[in-house]
């Protein structure tokens, strides 16, 4: 099960500055990622605590489902939004099992249905029940770290899920394979999820949409190829980084663009999932304009000139 | 008297202020205990009695033990409570700055996920707080009793029974069997108190730290 969640106008502004959250508008579609991406102080943190009201809104509202979280008990509304936050967040005297089970006891669970979700949830995140669950966070790395702390936040299968930097901590190899765990999970379980980051690879890489913040402001809100394809203004193509294109063709697959017409007999082979920056790095490698694709049909220097373009 | 005799001849008197010296040192532990959870946990809650509570808690660890006895003479008597308060007292500053800088060492983001996790302050306090600063205070009671038990000794000036009466006994009479009795039990209290709450300091913080 998941949930919309919906900012209608929301504004949030601490005495003597300038709003942190000025006039949001937005709509995180059931079942998809949101990522929240702006340089420090542009409001994403603000604006992702006001979910599970651990910041209450100055004015406008923030709606889940069809109910205004303003009109939900703050503890009901807490128990329904998994929270995940850099690896800090795992409680250091609680065993992996005694800090997946958190929600699940406040909620009043047994402890067969609480023991059997636990094992569930360590095998959904890639990590053996058996060997991990009596563990204490201290002994585990980083990865496994973080990967109980999204166990934990899927703990009573909650619409919703807020994750504030939650790879923020990690090496980049180790990021990286993360993330790719967590898209693997999301496409199992489906949740709304609102993702807050400074890195605007990790937005690229885990949102079905970006939304880039500044001083408060929504800059720009679309799915990441758009971003990288036209970014709204300099602030924008600033976050993104020199190699805007090159990170377009990464985000992009060989069989979004490929034609139907058969490549010359001795072109290359590529795979249709492979991404198109490997396609194109192919192309250099080998001197040749045209790819034969895997499966029949081709991929010619052409398509990815109208590719980069949109 | 030789070593062995005396302790044939006083040996049931050796263990009764043995016996009371443990007592005492038992009421007055578990009274700083009490006093100083309870003013650190204020102290850390209410920041600005801060500067009312530990001025006056240092003075009195300032002050010698054998000063704050002779104080508390007129007010008190001489006897029990008039020994236990003033040392107690002493025991209390330890645990009350361990208490207090233990509640202030808890990571603000781990009780931030416990709120937004949705437990209620009191949920956060006996499942988060408690067990993180636990290894703290205990360090703190720790350095309370090995104090008091040797600080307890003081008490026979002020005619109250305690393995500080062989010590005193062996200084009036120039004998050094109850003087090395009486000092030599009270340094292996203090070392085997010592050891007993560093185990239970280490059991607490074993999944810590």
């Amino acid at each position: 099960m998941a949930l919309q969640v919906e900012f209608r106008d929301v504004t949030k502004a601490f005495p003597g500055t300038p709003p942190a959250v000025d006039r949001l508008s937005l709509t995180v579609e059931a079942g998809t990622i949101l990522a929240l991406v702006g340089p420090s102080g542009c409001g994403k943190t603000t604006t992702m605590k006001m979910v599970n009201r651990l910041i209450e809104p100055t004015s406008g509202d923030i709606v889940l489902g069809d109910t205004p979280i303003s009109q939900m008990p703050v503890k009901e509304l807490r128990r329904m939004i998994g929270y995940v936050i850099q690896y800090v967040g795992l409680f250091p005297h609680m065993s992996v099992a005694e800090n997946i089970a958190i929600v699940p006891r406040l909620l009043g669970w047994g402890k067969a249905r609480i023991d059997a979700r636990v094992d569930e949830l360590l095998t959904l995140v890639g990590l053996v029940p058996e060997t991990h669950r009596a563990r204490y966070p201290r002994s585990l790395s980083g990865g496994q770290q973080q990967r109980v702390g999204v166990a934990r936040a899927l703990a009573a299968d909650p619409p919703v899920l807020l994750m504030d930097e939650p790879f923020g901590a990690l090496d980049p190899i180790t990021r990286v394979r993360v993330q790719d765990e967590l898209l693997a999970i999301q496409r199992k379980v489906r949740k709304t999820i609102i993702i807050v980051t400074h890195d605007m690879d990790e937005a690229i890489r885990l949102g079905d949409k970006v939304a880039v913040l500044r001083a408060g402001r929504l800059v720009q809100h679309q799915p990441p190829v758009d971003i990288l394809r036209h970014p709204k203004d300099d602030f924008v193509a600033e976050l993104i980084g020199h190699d805007r294109l090159v990170k377009l063709l990464s985000t992009l697959s060989v069989a979004s663009v490929m034609g139907d017409a058969a490549a010359p007999a001795a072109a290359p082979a590529i795979d249709r999932t492979a991404t198109l920056e490997a396609a194109f790095l192919q192309m250099l490698d080998t001197g040749r304009d045209e790819l034969a694709v895997e499966g029949g049909g081709s991929l010619h220097i052409r398509d990815l000139l109208r590719a980069s373009t949109g | 008297m030789s070593f062995s005799e005396y302790i044939e001849v006083f040996g049931d008197n050796i263990l009764y202020l043995l016996e009371q010296h443990v007592i005492l040192f038992a009421i007055a532990l578990a009274a700083a205990i009490v006093l100083g959870v309870t003013l650190g946990t204020l102290v850390y809650r209410f920041k600005t009695l801060d500067t009312l509570i530990v001025p006056v808690v240092n003075v009195l660890q300032a002050c010698p033990e054998i000063v704050l006895l002779a104080l508390a003479i007129p007010f008190l008597g001489i006897g029990i409570s008039g020994a236990l308060v003033p040392l107690f007292v002493k025991g209390v500053l330890p645990i009350l700055r361990n208490t207090a800088s233990g509640f202030a060492s808890v990571d603000p983001r781990l009780l931030e996920a416990a709120r937004g996790m949705g437990m209620s302050p009191a949920q956060i306090l006996l499942r988060v707080e408690v067990p993180a600063i636990l290894p703290i205070v205990i360090a703190g009671i720790r350095i309370s009793a090995v104090m008091l038990v040797s600080v307890l000794t003081l008490t026979a000036y002020i005619g109250v029974d305690s393995l500080g009466t062989l010590i005193l006994q062996g200084i009036s009479r120039m004998d050094t069997t109850p003087l090395l009795i009486g000092s030599g039990l009270t340094a292996l209290l203090a070392i085997t108190v010592n050891y007993l709450l560093f185990g239970l300091e280490r059991l607490a913080s074993r999944r810590v730290s």
